[in-house]
């Protein structure tokens, strides 16, 4: 018994090991200003979508739509009209401004006024996300065979969607099937260049995407990252990658779980604000007094951001 | 000895790697869902079953891997 205790006691401490710190050597920390709110409770944020006139629509909670309006400091919640028994995942704006979300696994709805659903299409096999490019709507179907496209994009009601950038799932061989689509999830971040990044949750690297779906893929370096069974199994993940934006200059700001101060309460977000060159080289990596779970927009050297507290704040590194 | 390199293997694998308790919580109900499968007779139902789990384990832990 002894022996079976010292052998796990060993055998976790080398799965510790595993954790790979590449660095984050963060310098002084940056001060969180908030403007205005709260916007959010603590609720999970499904999705995120937005306009070029400062207006952002946050999916809170898998049931409502919260929108924030940055230049009038406004912020407006409806609940969407669906059953609780269905949550609702992902938030995708397209061209023409119709707003779209996956209820369940299976079901497309356009989100209309006061959160009314407009449309409803079924979808040939479950889904775990849904952005949007332009006119498309970019579909992250429910894969359990990789290597496959991460992203399909298409029109909405079109049953055939096609495949969307170089982004493919990727094999885990140590890993249980549910776990490794788990870790080929894909989150995309919002862009005021051609260029949207996308990401894995699990790498320290985000891919680019123009709207043709040419690809480039970006490591990020400074920015810690964990074993995939560490990530899988823990209660709030230190990811890599929380969110990133690309800013008009083509600046890529990148939002990292990073290392909570021993202090820290249990508020949802990440503590360090990463920017980097369009080419990936690393300008700056700075922890923030407060966590941070969204950048809401960038430009002119300042991030506007939604900190834990459900706050929008502004951020100059 | 075989007894002992399993042990050692699946503490490796992370399987038991002192989760914390929500997305440990997933784990547990994809093993509590995989063995109610398991029970089921048909094997197309049975394998439609297991992928049920598969998804409903990949829900349980979205949140926490690509919510904000």
């Amino acid at each position: 018994m002894r022996r079976s205790a010292g052998i796990t006691l060993l055998a976790t401490a080398l799965a510790a090991c595993r954790t790979t710190v590449v660095r984050q050597a963060a310098e002084s920390a940056v001060p969180v200003a908030p403007l205005f709110g709260p916007a959010v409770s603590a609720e999970v944020i499904g999705g995120k979508a937005e306009d070029d006139e400062g207006r952002v629509w946050l999916l809170a909670g898998g049931s409502a739509i919260v929108r924030v309006d940055l230049e009038r400091r406004e912020i407006e919640r409806v609940a969407l009209r669906v059953s609780s028994a269905e949550l609702c995942w992902g938030l995708a704006r397209l061209a023409d401004g119709s707003l779209w979300t996956l209820k369940g696994r299976r079901t497309l709805v356009a989100i209309g006024e006061a959160g009314r659903i407009d449309r409803e299409f079924a979808l040939a096999t479950p889904h775990f996300g849904l952005f949007a490019s332009g006119e498309r709507l970019l579909y992250q179907a429910a894969e359990f065979t990789p290597p496959a496209p991460a992203l399909r994009a298409g029109i909405p009601g079109d049953e055939h969607p096609r495949p969307w950038s170089d982004v493919a799932t990727r094999p885990f061989a140590a890993l249980a099937r549910a776990s490794a689509a788990a870790l080929n999830m894909i989150s995309c971040g919002s862009s005021r260049t051609a260029e949207r990044p996308c990401w894995f949750p699990d790498e320290a690297a985000v891919s680019l995407i123009q709207a043709s779906g040419a690809t480039r893929r970006v490591p990020l370096e400074g920015l810690e990252v964990i074993a995939p069974e560490i990530l899988l199994t823990s209660d709030n993940p230190a990811r890599p990658v929380r969110d990133a934006y690309v800013d008009e200059r083509g600046v890529l700001w990148v939002l990292s779980s990073g290392r909570p101060p021993a202090d820290a309460s249990e508020r949802p977000g990440g503590w360090v604000l990463a920017r980097y060159s369009p080419r990936g080289a690393l300008i700056g990596l700075q922890s923030l007094t407060e966590p941070v779970r969204l950048i809401l927009r960038a430009s002119g050297g300042r991030a506007t951001v939604l900190t834990g507290a459900g706050m929008i704040a502004e951020v100059q590194p | 000895m075989v007894k002992k390199i399993v042990l050692t293997l699946v503490v490796l694998s992370g399987v038991v790697a002192v989760p914390r308790p929500a997305m440990a919580g997933c784990t547990t109900a994809l093993a509590d869902c995989y063995t109610a499968a398991a029970k089921v007779d048909s094997f197309w139902y049975r394998w439609a079953s297991g992928l049920d789990c598969e998804l409903d384990f990949t829900d349980c832990v979205r949140s926490k891997l690509t919510g904000r």
